[in-house]
């Protein structure tokens, strides 16, 4: 297939759109609404280019191309559409982008200067919406927002909630939750997939930097920080470091001199949750109920579970997550091995996720006191002047840091099931069938297929996010000229799983730290102890109640 | 009940000769008929290319999605002859090999569904549907949109009526995601005729609505090819006593405006649209000299932002730029750029939106602009030739108190002492804007006066 781009000619011999032809040979075209793993929306227009014989602009996104095409990219017709459609954007947008949360990863933001738009040019046609509230711990404001459409599309397909939609129609139409509704009263599972996703600000995961800060700055209080395993190959893209590129010391140092008095890796809760899990699952396996048994690390599926398969409650795991495991142990054996008021100590915990900020709201998981995302720490630590890149490499604090590449690989897809597996095998009384699946979509044809009869499985790891917590929606979003969320995650995974490679420890159960942490305070698994503080129950929240 | 034309002889024709699908295709382009929707699209050749799409399942939907302002045709049809469009579409279910029909109707056309249901049940009864064919009617919730072919099959779905890009086109995928045609009414209601008579014989005619400045409105079928001026003047009596028309609009929101020195146009698809209009589906609205150009193409660009779905940012926002323009110009607000950015704007939104709505959004305007630019310009200085935009007159710090205005006043609705700044009873006044075109100093503008709103 011969096609000419900007008068220069180029063969292709796949099927593939303008967008991709015109990438392949170093041609940008601007997209806002286009995200690779999501797929072309074409409703933005602001890919437009000319294909000479067609009539009007054809978008990139989504038009083939064609043997014997022309294609011009950039001449006076298409930029001043390109530059038109900013202004449109902007005419009735919030425009505080000095203070908005998204400033320096504006995908708007970023194509509008790109084309000198003029937010004069259009007057605005109504007052600013509303921010919403309401919407767990997700903050709209639709002041902000394009209609892209990517965050409607993520909800109902890659996850198949669905609790976004357009309201109302044209120019007065708005996304949000049926019958105008907050997202609290819906079965939005807060994974956070809709803001990792969003292009502008009009998405933000809630956050409460100032309370940090005071906590910080108080002698009084003893702040401690747990960093999950998959933030260590993300945050770096913050300080423009590649995706995947393993940054742990420099985090350590940076939360450090951000002045948390004591840096933890949250790996070693990973580690002491292989032990409950993984003992739990020898139990059920010896007695036979409740399988299969399935992961219940992840918060986005545990909220799914309750709110819309409480029939699978009793197979969840009831270890509680790597977070909540960590934060009682903080609070309790940490507190007394240093000699400190457990009322004293702040517990942050820096994850990928933003349905972990909503794990915190559970009553069974209140030792900890804050959440931090990747992209709210990001902005703290820029706000402290604390540029991550330029840190040496610091050593994380003990005793709550010592962890394996089990723990480890809990920050990626299929990590969980491996690690329990690298504990237990020897164990097991019989073998047995595990497996993993990520992404909500993935799940819930899972759950059919196993409720058809049509597969058997006794261990089964679940990620509510495509790709586990590497794609966290918690996550930077991918800042790169044609946004891919899912190829900056593969990057991290690949880099989590290297790490856990060249470790010399690689299985929970050979954790000095943990074995320390049975021997000194919990005695095992199995201690009432163990039990009360390490263990969590479920809720049937069908009715949307907890 | 019985809706003449019940016979299904052009189905028993197919059978009795044994027609294969291919030669009815033939015959359907044979007869040069084009859609009657708007686009008009080659008949024959959407059947053709729905015949040779691959796969078993195919679908045949009739658009009866009729929402153009002013436009009944196929509520016409729809409400007098449904035989004939289940008998067509059961004809298009052979030619091209499909086993399901829908009509998607707009639920704002309640005899027209029970019509359409009560001619399926008889068609049942006497075996004339129900066997290789069947027909199911789907109601439409009133979007305009809905008629967008695309966004038509994501409502008869169940889903949100919004359009999505094509490719990929109906024909590969449709309804459920198989290969799928979509019909107009009229469309459809020329079928029978062209297989029972032969397609040498079609007279391909079509009918407008034609309403408006005219002596008699209504439906008219006239051949293809009658120029505006048989239309509007012999068939439709011309305009009402006393009036002058000045213009034609045609094709509805998508449509164009056509000026009384271009009336020998014939009505055609390829001459309407060298003129900058579109057929469309066949609204006919006639204007004489009561009605602004500028206020009249404000009036279908607020329909196009009104209805617009709002997936797309040309469309969505274009569109009530546009609008917010000509509200600004009607007000005696305008100035020469308004003018350049209703061009470029109305370009643009053409050059860029998704679908076939935001794309013909701005040919109202685009083409008053064309043909009335005098009219615009008109605003520009604060007068309304038609008399319908602003609330009236007023007079600036400008004036010298010179009284002609008062003088010319066929209403003496203008007072003032001479030598001093005169001032116009907004109640008395009855905006012919004669002040301002006598004043001297051009002290007397169009719009609201800012101080007494």
């Amino acid at each position: 297939m011969k096609i000419t781009i900007n008068q220069q000619v180029y063969e292709f011999n796949e099927p593939q759109t303008i967008l991709q032809a015109c990438t392949t040979v170093g041609i940008q075209i601007p997209t806002l609404c286009y995200e690779k793993s999501i797929g072309a929306i074409a409703s933005c227009r602001v890919c437009v280019v000319k294909v000479v014989g067609r009539r009007g602009l054809v978008t990139a996104c989504n038009t083939p191309i064609t043997d014997g095409m022309q294609i011009i990219t950039n001449d006076e017709q298409v930029n001043a559409a390109r530059k038109t459609v900013s202004e449109l954007l902007l005419s009735d947008h919030r425009l505080d982008c000095i203070s908005c949360a998204r400033s320096e990863d504006c995908r708007l933001k970023r194509f509008a200067t790109q084309y000198g738009a003029d937010k004069t040019q259009y007057a605005p046609s109504r007052p600013l919406l509303p921010i919403a509230k309401n919407q767990k711990h997700i903050i709209r404001d639709n002041s902000k927002c394009i209609r892209c459409g990517r965050c409607v599309k993520v909800c109902r397909e890659m996850q198949q909630v669905g609790v976004l939609g357009t309201l109302g129609r044209g120019f007065d139409g708005t996304i949000g939750c049926a019958f105008e509704q907050g997202l609290d009263t819906t079965k939005c599972i807060s994974c956070g997939q809709c803001v990792a996703h969003c292009p502008t600000g009009a998405l933000v995961e809630n956050s409460n930097l100032p309370l940090l800060i005071k906590k910080l700055s108080d002698p009084n209080v003893h702040c401690i920080i747990a960093t999950a395993p998959s933030v260590r190959v993300a945050i770096g893209e913050g300080f423009g470091l590649p995706s995947g590129t393993n940054v742990q010391g420099k985090m350590v140092a940076a939360l450090r001199r951000a002045g948390f008095d004591k840096v933890f890796d949250l790996d070693f809760g990973a580690d002491l949750t292989v032990m409950q899990e993984g003992t739990e699952l020898l139990e059920r396996l010896r007695n036979g109920k409740n399988l299969p048994q399935f992961t219940s690390c992840c918060p986005g599926w545990v909220n799914y579970v309750e709110q819309m398969h409480p029939e699978l409650i009793p197979n969840l795991s009831t270890a509680k997550s790597p977070m909540g495991m960590f934060g009682a142990v903080a609070k309790t054996y940490y507190a007394q091995k240093i000699g400190i008021d457990p009322q004293q100590i702040f517990t942050v915990m820096l994850m990928p996720c933003i349905a972990k900020c909503d794990e915190i709201t559970r009553d069974e998981i209140k030792d900890v006191d804050m959440v931090l995302t990747t992209r709210v720490a990001i902005r703290f630590l820029k706000q402290q002047g604390i540029n991550l890149a330029a840190m040496p490499d610091e050593q994380y604090d003990n005793p709550l840091s010592l962890s394996s590449g089990a723990g480890l690989i809990f920050g990626t897809s299929g990590g969980v099931c491996e690690a329990a597996m690298r504990t237990i095998k020897d164990q097991l009384p019989r073998s047995i069938k595990s497996i993993v699946v990520s992404g909500i979509a993935n799940a819930e044809k899972l759950i059919q297929k196993i409720k058809a009869g049509a597969v058997h499985y006794d261990f089964i790891e679940v990620m509510a996010c495509p790709g586990g917590c590497v794609n966290g929606g918690g996550q930077p979003s991918d800042t790169g000229l044609i946004q891919d969320n899912r190829g900056n995650a593969k990057k991290r995974a690949v880099t989590i799983k290297s790490m856990d490679r060249n470790q010399d420890l690689r299985k929970s159960s050979d954790n000095p730290a943990i074995k320390q942490l049975y021997a000194e305070f919990l005695g095992n698994p199995e201690s009432e102890l163990a039990q009360k503080l390490l263990h969590t129950k479920f809720h049937d929240r069908s009715g949307n109640k907890r | 009940m019985n809706f003449g034309n019940g016979q299904y002889q052009a189905i028993k024709k197919i059978y009795a000769e044994k027609i294969a699908p291919a030669t009815i295709i033939e015959m359907i382009e044979a007869s040069g008929l084009r859609g009657r929707g708007g686009a008009g699209f080659p008949t024959g050749k959407k059947w053709r290319l729905l015949a040779q799409a691959p796969g078993t399942e195919k679908f045949v939907v009739c658009n009866g999605d009729e929402g153009d302002p002013g436009a009944f045709m196929d509520r016409a049809i729809m409400e007098q002859f449904p035989h004939t469009i289940l008998e067509a579409m059961r004809i298009a279910g052979y030619a091209v090999g499909a086993q399901k029909g829908v009509i998607y109707v707009r639920a704002e056309y309640p005899e027209a569904v029970a019509n359409l249901q009560t001619a399926i049940d008889q068609a049942h009864r006497d075996g004339n549907l129900g066997q290789d064919f069947d027909v199911v009617i789907r109601l439409g919730a009133g979007a305009y949109v809905c008629g967008e072919e695309t966004a038509l099959l994501n409502s008869v779905m169940g889903e949100r009526g919004e359009p999505h890009p094509r490719p990929p086109y109906p024909t590969e995928s449709g309804l459920y995601g198989k290969p799928t045609m979509i019909n107009n009414v009229e469309t459809l209601a020329n079928i029978p005729n062209i297989i029972l008579n032969g397609p040498e014989n079609f007279k391909n005619t079509k009918i407008f609505a034609v309403s408006g400045a005219v002596q008699k409105s209504g439906l008219v079928e006239v051949p293809l090819g009658t120029t505006i001026a048989e239309l509007v003047y012999q068939y439709c009596g011309g305009a009402k006593p006393g009036h002058t028309i000045k213009a034609v609009q045609i094709g509805g929101p998508s449509g164009g405006c056509i000026p009384a020195s271009l009336f020998d146009t014939p009505l055609d698809y390829d001459s309407i649209k060298a003129v900058g209009a579109i057929l469309g589906s066949g609204g006919l609205i006639v204007l004489d000299e009561t009605t602004c150009m500028v206020d009249f193409a404000k009036f279908f660009v607020k329909f196009s932002a009104d209805e617009s779905c709002g997936k797309c940012t040309p469309c969505r926002v274009g569109t009530k730029k546009l609008e917010a323009v000509l509200e600004k110009i009607t007000k005696g607000k305008g100035t020469t750029e308004d003018l350049i950015q209703i061009q470029t704007l109305g370009q643009q939104i053409m050059d860029t939106s998704l679908c076939g709505l935001g794309q013909s959004s701005p040919t109202p305007v685009l083409s008053a602009l064309k043909y009335f630019g005098d009219e615009f310009a008109a605003h520009l200085r604060g007068e309304c030739p038609a008399g319908v935009c602003f609330h009236g007159y007023y007079i600036t710090d400008k004036c010298v108190g010179c009284d002609l205005c008062a003088q010319k006043c066929p209403v003496g609705a203008i007072e003032g002492a001479p030598k001093t700044k005169h001032h116009i009873d907004p109640l008395v006044c009855v905006k012919c804007g004669l002040c301002a075109k006598t004043c001297p100093v051009h002290a007397i503008t169009g719009g609201n006066d800012e101080n007494n709103d």
